[in-house]
């Protein structure tokens, strides 16, 4: 690939960047607007890739730093002020935007400490809940612990903002567990993106929501982006009733895909299951998996390139006679994963030191009594 | 393992017409370098019209700090701990001219790990300032109208809070 300053640059990750030229294959790639979502949430950009390449061959300025070295600077920006720079310029209004860019800046950053998000939960006369998830979904358990003595003693401070709305805030994890009481530090307080959704799952930052059991989006908290998921053709959504929904990502096509289990007609019948891929923004159905089961009990966890579910065998005993069900997002096969029966009962899925752990309770008071299970 | 004394000396020139001699092990870190020495091109003074002597001068502190070898465990944390602290005392310069001369040095030299810690100081030292600021700092014309600039404000509205 030319560079434009005399081929004195000498490539250290020449994999496909798009600086300087048109070529082909960077091209496509960039023009794919689903590779990711933050390529997909800035869709709505109004210039062509070639004005991009036009404009930074045509204005290098050499007693400044290249735009090339700018990239460099900017990949290393935490999302705040990275969106921000989007009002630079056309060229970086596009060059932020583009598949490329956002590829390099998760690679920078993704060794910095994972964040915690919480949901807090706003019930009548503001009493509230939390609700805990780590956007790189690990330690999912300890963090619960600290978010809830962070809630029990920034509870007064969250009333006192008189919200009907569910608010949520973004910790980074090493703060919680070090200082639970971090009610002194100015946490901003932001308005949960859907009302009464639920969160489906995460993975890489990203957020799903399930909105009042229909209709599915995709949240970026860091950006503080939605997209909502269109329609699912194949069924009547007003006769469908959305079982679970399981989010991750696909490494081998480095896509993003959504499956979603459903039940058509109520008030019972057999499981449908769908596929979305975000590069392509379609929807497919999918072969139900080998082994039956009646209910979902915990939200998908995401480890791997697999999704995982617990799901109960048994209508009368929801959360004792389980099994882990498993689909591996490269080659959409279901699997499954036993579950030791003295384990009591299970509520959750979670991942520990990169382990998926499955959670149990004593009672079903929904308090975490910690992992009991390693794989 | 071979003594430093014993290694090959490699004469760099810089813009100015300084000559630095740097043993060979030390300077392969540089990949450039290490290229035009594989390819045999480093038998006189290297010519490195892109860099001035006195940011070679860093750079060459730079890499001849993080070419010492720990002898141990023990000493492997220390050292590192020693590399933190001299990479975070390295960045600190007077003049922000010398910052955006080294990272232009590390990426002609390709040193990775110089243009990591450069671009990120750069990082560090641009993140609360204002697109203004940004766009004098970095020479970027702004071509939004008006008009566009406000709509491209209003989008991302939260991030100027």
């Amino acid at each position: 690939m030319m560079m434009s300053n005399g081929g004195q640059l000498i490539r250290k990750e020449d994999n496909g960047r798009v600086f300087g030229s048109g070529h082909g294959e960077s091209r496509q790639r960039a023009n794919i607007s689903f590779v990711n979502l933050w390529s997909l949430f800035y869709g709505d950009c109004n210039l062509s890739l070639m004005d991009v390449f036009s404009y930074w061959t045509d204005h290098r300025v050499s007693n400044y730093i290249c735009e090339e070295l700018i990239c460099e600077i900017f990949e290393r920006l935490p999302a705040k002020p990275l969106i921000r720079s989007r009002s630079l310029s056309k060229s970086w209004y596009s060059h932020i935007a583009s598949s490329d860019f956002i590829r390099r800046h998760k690679l920078r950053h993704a060794n910095k400490a994972p964040k915690v998000l919480i949901r807090h939960v706003t019930y009548g006369d503001k009493v509230i809940q939390d609700q805990v998830i780590n956007q790189d979904i690990s330690h999912r358990c300890l963090c619960h612990l600290a978010c809830t003595r962070f809630l029990l003693k920034t509870g007064g401070r969250i009333a006192i903002q008189e919200l009907n709305d569910d608010i949520y805030t973004l910790h980074s994890e090493d703060q919680l567990l070090m200082y639970p009481e971090c009610v002194n530090m100015s946490v901003p307080a932001v308005k949960f993106p859907v009302g009464k959704g639920n969160i489906a799952g995460s993975c890489n930052g990203i957020i799903c929501l399930l909105n009042n059991g229909k209709g599915i989006s995709l949240w970026n908290p860091s950006i503080r982006r939605i997209l909502t998921l269109p329609d699912n053709p194949f069924v009547r959504t007003s006769f469908e009733t959305i079982v679970t929904v399981g989010f991750g990502f696909d490494p081998i096509i480095d896509n993003y895909k959504i499956v979603k289990v459903s039940i058509e007609n109520l008030p019972y019948t057999t499981h449908n299951f769908f596929v979305y891929s975000m590069k392509t923004e379609t929807w497919c159905a999918i072969a139900s998996p080998s082994t039956t089961f009646h209910d979902v009990v915990s939200r998908s966890c995401f480890v791997n390139g697999i999704l995982h579910w617990l799901v109960s065998c048994d209508p009368d005993d929801r959360g004792v006679t389980c099994y882990i069900l498993t689909f591996d997002l490269s080659t959409h096969v279901f699997g499954m994963i036993s579950v030791p029966d003295h384990l009591g009962y299970l509520t959750e899925l979670t991942v520990i030191n990169s382990s998926l752990a499955v959670v149990s309770s004593a009672d079903d008071d929904s308090y975490w009594t910690g992992p009991s299970l390693n794989f | 393992m071979s003594s430093s004394s014993s290694s090959k000396m490699i004469e760099l020139r810089s813009s100015d017409g300084e000559t630095f001699h740097v043993e060979e092990t030390v300077v392969l870190q540089s990949e450039t370098i290490k290229q035009m020495i594989d390819d045999d091109c480093a038998n006189a003074a290297i010519p490195l019209p892109n860099v001035t002597s006195m940011t070679l001068a860093k750079v060459i502190e730079y890499i001849k700090k993080h070419a010492e070898k720990p002898k141990d465990d023990d000493d492997k944390k220390v050292a590192e701990e020693d590399l933190k602290k001299f990479d975070a005392e390295f960045v600190k310069v007077d003049q922000e001219s010398m910052l955006f001369d080294l990272v232009r040095a590390a990426n002609y030299l390709n040193i990775k790990s110089l243009l990591d810690l450069t671009c990120q100081a750069v990082a560090d030292s641009i993140k609360d300032l204002s697109v203004e600021e940004v766009r004098k700092k970095f020479n970027i014309q702004n071509d939004f109208t008006p008009e566009e600039e406000a709509k491209v404000r209003k989008e991302n509205a939260w991030a100027f809070d």
